[in-house]
């Protein structure tokens, strides 16, 4: 049984005992007034909660993605570059300029902005 | 023969426990009295006393403050998914404190001493955004939503700046290993030849936590009555998500400590040849060091509008780190100079 | 009327103008000396980096070599030990075999008479 292993165990535990300690010692009286949701005095409409959301978020999440994927894809680089030497680095770079020229036309294209660049530019 | 295998494992599940609860509970004191820290250091900053009333100078006030969340009542909003609205939290909480295993206190005295030890790092501050995601989404109200909506696009577009900042790290050393890159800053710490790096890495740190200035979902309720995505969570979730925060900012600091100001070791003054461990104090110098600047960030800056902080990262950040991403290695190759 | 009184009058001379005009003077390094400074810093980090990554090249590489060194005498300490406990196989067998007709002790199943270091540890 590893240290590892020990505490991936361990934490949750430790996190479901501080729960259990509420559970055990708070009062719990619901009220109707308590349990709905907050909305600055209006009344939530169970319909509504889960209603569309901006596409910016889906966008930025999609960039994350790849993104994050090219620099982990450059951590085997990063740890091996004495072996090998300039001719892994410069394939490494070649990889990273292509990636780098989509990375310039999302700045150029306003991928990355709440409100939409070229709504305003036709305006 | 069965009997003796049973007790080799008991005594072997003794040490690891005594392994676990010595990193775990100061790393929980250390959470706590950062609390309190932070809000002297703040009332420093602004010319008052913090809290000195519960302690000797208030040193008791965290306990105080545990003790009251734990006793008050739980809400749970009747139209929201009990099941996730307990576990991101929890998540939030425990991928936090998971961070701790790998941090080395002393020349090979860490909980696990990884190979891979920065990638179980990067790994874990990935899976934290999902305790922020599911937290919002569970509570089921549109402003919680949207608060953790916009709090999860900032964690993870600052989370490509950390990336490729700790990626220039491991270009200056050989290895994904935490006691490797420490022994490597024998020769000079890291922040000197890395200095811009430094910038843009601290900045990402302090958007992945949630702070200043990048704090507008946490600061709502100075503008608009509403907590952002923990809205609707009371008591224990709120101080699992509070607990949480302050062990990341402690878990950051003590790696901004290991990565850029060489850790434990402080060869020009001491080499500690004696059982007792002392490098790890000089780690926890460091760390205050870092958790100092957290809070002096807090206390001086003034906060981002959303689409600022965003368009702060995709704009002006990544084309700096991407710049120096192709420059680093470059000198490293040219100069000869990369490690074995 | 004739009592003496004092106005509040402006002094002699009149009041200086009033500055209303923006006043930002440019202060600190300047537009040359922060990239220059820090390039400088990080050269000099640099510089000590590579001594040290080149230092650490030469211990890697005595570390090798010392490894490469104690290779003999390694496979030398092996072959002893697999000698002994070749031999008290040998006294084994001689033990159990005694009977039959035939038997020659230690026969090799190879026809070549080259010396094999043996690899297999029999209980």
């Amino acid at each position: 049984m590893n240290n590892l292993f020990f505490i991936f165990i361990f934490v949750p535990i430790l996190a479901f005992i501080l729960l259990a300690l509420n559970v055990l010692f708070s009062v719990h009286r619901p009220d109707e007034a308590k349990v709905s949701a907050y909305e600055c005095g209006f009344i939530a409409l169970p319909g509504q909660t889960r209603s569309t959301f901006q596409i910016h978020f889906m966008i930025v999440a999609l960039l994350f993605l790849i993104f994050d994927l090219e620099i982990l894809l450059l951590f085997p680089l990063a740890v091996t570059l004495y072996q090998v030497s300039i001719f892994g680095f410069t394939i490494g770079i070649v990889f990273f300029i292509v990636l780098t020229i989509g990375f310039v036309l999302e700045i150029g294209s306003g991928a990355i902005s709440l409100v939409n660049i070229e709504q305003s530019n036709n305006k | 023969m069965n009997k003796s295998n049973l007790i080799e494992n008991l005594v072997g599940l003794i040490f690891n426990l005594a392994d676990v609860l010595s990193i775990i509970l100061p790393v929980l004191l250390s959470v706590a009295f950062m609390t309190i820290i932070e809000r002297k250091q703040l009332a420093a900053h602004q010319r008052r006393v913090g809290p000195n009333t519960v302690g000797y100078y208030g040193i008791l006030q965290p306990f105080a403050d545990a003790l009251k969340l734990i006793l008050k009542e739980t809400v749970i909003p009747s139209q929201s998914n009990k099941v996730i609205f307990y576990l991101a939290p929890v998540s939030t909480l425990v991928f936090s404190l998971l961070g701790w295993a790998v941090i080395p206190f002393g020349q090979g005295l860490v909980l696990s001493d990884l190979s891979l030890g920065i990638l179980y790092t990067l790994a874990l501050s990935s899976l934290g955004v999902y305790g922020v995601l599911l937290a919002g989404w569970s509570a089921n109200s549109k402003y919680a939503f949207l608060g953790s909506l916009r709090s999860t696009a900032a964690m993870i577009s600052y989370e490509l700046i950390l990336s490729s900042a700790i990626l220039i790290i491991i270009l200056l050393t050989g290895s994904l290993n935490y006691i490797e890159i420490i022994e490597i800053q024998q020769s000079i710490y890291f922040i000197v030849p890395l200095l811009p790096v430094f910038i843009f890495y601290f900045i990402s740190i302090l958007a992945e936590t949630s702070r200043t200035p990048f704090d507008l979902q946490e600061a709502k309720p100075d503008l608009q009555k509403i907590a952002g995505f923990f809205t609707e969570h009371s008591s224990v979730p709120f101080v699992f998500f509070f607990l949480g925060e302050y062990s990341s900012i402690v878990l950051f600091s003590c790696i901004t400590a290991i990565f850029f100001l060489g850790g434990y070791n402080f060869n020009e003054i001491f080499i500690n040849e004696s059982i007792f461990n002392l490098q790890a104090i000089i780690l926890g110098l460091k760390t205050c060091i870092f958790t100092f600047f957290f809070v002096w960030f807090r206390a001086t800056l003034p906060r981002l509008r959303y689409d600022q902080l965003i368009s702060l990262c995709w704009l002006n950040l990544l084309p700096v780190a991407v710049a120096f991403i192709i420059l680093i290695p470059s000198i490293l190759i040219t100069f000869d100079i990369s490690p074995y | 009327m004739s009592t003496p009184y004092r106005q509040d009058m402006p002094p002699a001379g009149g009041f200086e103008a009033l500055k209303y005009k923006r006043n930002l003077p440019l202060r600190g390094p300047g537009a040359y000396a922060i990239p220059g400074g820090v390039t400088a810093i990080c050269a000099f980090g640099f510089w000590r980096l590579g001594k040290g990554n080149l230092e650490r090249r030469e211990l890697e590489r005595e570390k090798m070599w010392s490894r490469i060194y104690l290779v003999p005498m390694l496979m030398a300490e092996g072959d002893r030990d697999m000698h002994r406990r070749q031999l008290s196989e040998y006294e084994k067998e001689k033990e159990i075999m005694k009977d039959i007709p035939g038997w020659k002790i230690g026969e090799s199943v190879y026809s070549n008479a080259k010396y094999q270091t043996r690899e297999i540890v029999l209980k």
